[in-house]
């Protein structure tokens, strides 16, 4: 029957496994998949190689390098993490935090990584130009990014759904809200921020304006749109983010979230996606499309480059800034207050 | 982004084929190599090498854990957790490759015979064993894959095992070579003698 076993397949040895040798001291480092409610998974790092590997080429250090190893979508749905088919895009609303052994931490969303949508289907190498990374662990590695979120030595993933700002049609997404909607046309920016500020139309029109046109699919087919307004980053500014002064990469556990005054619609950004200083893909919450006002419905967010229209966002209302829990303090910041992000 | 879980993952590497028909968004958006056909031997023989990886992986973090050696041996115990770690990664990679997801550490309990961590003699002695097993197994492959490609790797990683058998069966006293062709084992033989550690 053993024989069979390791001829034909796993399945006896799945049915006799109870969690693995106990005691066993494993020499590679671990990477650990959690949530809020507990660890889901911990797979030592030569056996992410159980995962299917996709394989891209990025710059390192100015030179192409060739990294190879699971996405962090399939981890994550190795370990069990599971979006609500009964919320329209429920991934839209998770957020990813990935952290190092040093510490050091970069958030990517869900949405983001998706080839669908952000079309940044993040990896964790094991493979760096043929040199495995076994003892060392996975790195993160963002394609179609500026490189700032490649992380070494990932030891953590972390994952989490953005808590609902405003209620949804849906009530399956979710049953209700945190805040109140501003006036029709408003924003309110909150969250981590210093200065939880509404902004109403004409305030946003007071800001600098940027037109850009967009294309992506809606259903089976391209939709080409011209939108006019500020970007997101000079929106949240305002706001001003509680990005921790002990951490010159602290910006990268940041996520945000735009929610839609008209049916409670919500979708995250990385906050790098949309820093002038980071990846600038030049977000906008647009006042007018194709020359119309939306004055009466609030501002569509836009998201330059998306494949699909998901994170569109029409009638945006609230923006929330989050920044992702400290999974390990870096030592620069170790004597500073750690702030959960409470966003779990 | 998928929701196939890891039970779904698992369920479809028990199928025994390749998971060429399985059309889930997993595979597409992965770029799984939906066309990478292998032989169903071949895929046999990943599974066992994968097994035997696991196998040497569990091994030698319990030795290391024991902390019952000395220096040197304790040296090559690590190195050569090392060299399977390695080898895992590679030989998983034939069957992630081609949409079959390999077992991982956490679905096999692996038990060894009464006294085996027990000094650095008896640890020495079972490595020497454990090594003949793999690089038997190692050359059954070589001789029984049909997938060209992965013999240069497989043979390399016979090569590696071959090292490890010699280096612990010197020792434990004994000699470091003497065959001029070891013996390949064929893959129910391997199989059985890897059995022989499973719980």
């Amino acid at each position: 029957m053993r024989r069979l076993a390791l001829v034909l397949g796993t399945v006896a040895w799945v049915a006799a496994a109870a969690g693995g040798s106990p005691g066993a001291t494993v020499l590679a480092p671990s990477v650990r998949v959690s949530t809020a409610a507990g660890t889901l998974l911990t797979i030592p790092t030569p056996e992410l190689a159980a995962l299917p590997q996709q394989t891209v080429t990025v710059p390192i250090g100015g030179e192409p390098t060739t990294e190879t190893g699971p996405t962090l979508a399939s981890l994550l749905a190795y370990a069990g993490v599971q979006y609500n088919a009964a919320c329209k895009n429920d991934e839209l609303r998770w957020w990813i935090e990935v952290t190092s052994a040093s510490g050091a931490a970069a958030v990517v969303t869900a949405g983001e990584i998706d080839p669908g949508f952000g079309n940044k289907p993040a990896i964790l190498s094991l493979d760096e130009d043929g040199r495995f990374l076994t003892l060392s662990g996975p790195r993160l590695v963002v394609p179609n990014d500026d490189g700032a979120r490649d992380l070494r030595q990932v030891r953590t993933v972390t994952v989490g759904r953005a808590p609902a700002q405003l209620p949804s049609a849906t009530p399956a997404c979710a049953a209700s809200g945190l805040v109140a909607p501003p006036p029709p046309g408003s924003v309110t920016v909150n969250g981590d921020v210093s200065h939880p500020v509404t902004l109403s139309f004409d305030q946003l029109q007071a800001l600098p304006q940027v037109t850009q046109t967009d294309s992506f699919l809606s259903g089976s087919s391209s939709t080409t749109v011209t939108e006019v307004g500020p970007t997101l980053a000079s929106v949240i500014a305002m706001a001003r983010p509680k990005v921790l002064a002990c951490d010159p990469t602290d910006d990268l556990r940041f996520y945000v979230e735009v929610t839609s005054g008209e049916d409670g619609y919500a979708a995250l950004l990385s906050f790098h996606e949309l820093d002038p200083a980071g990846d600038n893909d030049n977000a906008l919450l647009s006042l007018a499309e194709n020359g119309i006002s939306q004055a009466s419905v609030g501002p569509r967010l836009t998201v330059p480059g998306d494949v699909r229209g998901g994170r569109y966002v029409s009638g945006s209302a609230v923006v929330t800034v989050f920044r992702a829990p400290t999974e390990t303090p870096i030592p620069s910041c170790r004597k500073a207050t750690t702030r959960r992000g409470g966003n779990r | 982004m998928t929701t196939t879980s890891r039970r779904q993952f698992l369920a479809r590497s028990t199928r025994g084929v390749v998971a060429l028909a399985v059309a889930g968004a997993a595979l597409d958006a992965l770029g799984g190599n939906a066309d990478a056909a292998l032989p169903s031997g071949d895929l046999a023989y990943a599974r066992l090498l994968v097994g035997a990886e696991l196998l040497g992986m569990d091994f030698y973090s319990q030795a290391i854990a024991a902390a019952n050696s000395g220096p040197r041996v304790a040296g090559y115990l690590k190195r050569a957790y090392f060299n399977e770690a390695e080898h895992y990664q590679s030989v998983a990679g034939i069957l992630s490759g081609a949409g079959v997801t390999p077992a991982i550490s956490s679905d096999i309990t692996f038990s060894y015979p009464r006294g085996t961590f027990a000094s650095e003699a008896s640890i020495v002695a079972f490595a020497s064993k454990l090594e003949r097993v793999m690089l038997g197994a190692y050359l059954g492959a070589v001789g029984g894959i049909q997938t060209t490609s992965f013999l240069q790797g497989i043979a390399e990683i016979a090569a590696c095992e071959a090292q490890h058998a010699g280096c612990f069966a010197s020792l434990g006293g004994g000699e470091a070579f003497r065959l001029s062709f070891p013996p390949a084992l064929t893959i129910e033989q391997a199989s059985d003698a890897m059995a022989a550690y499973t719980a």
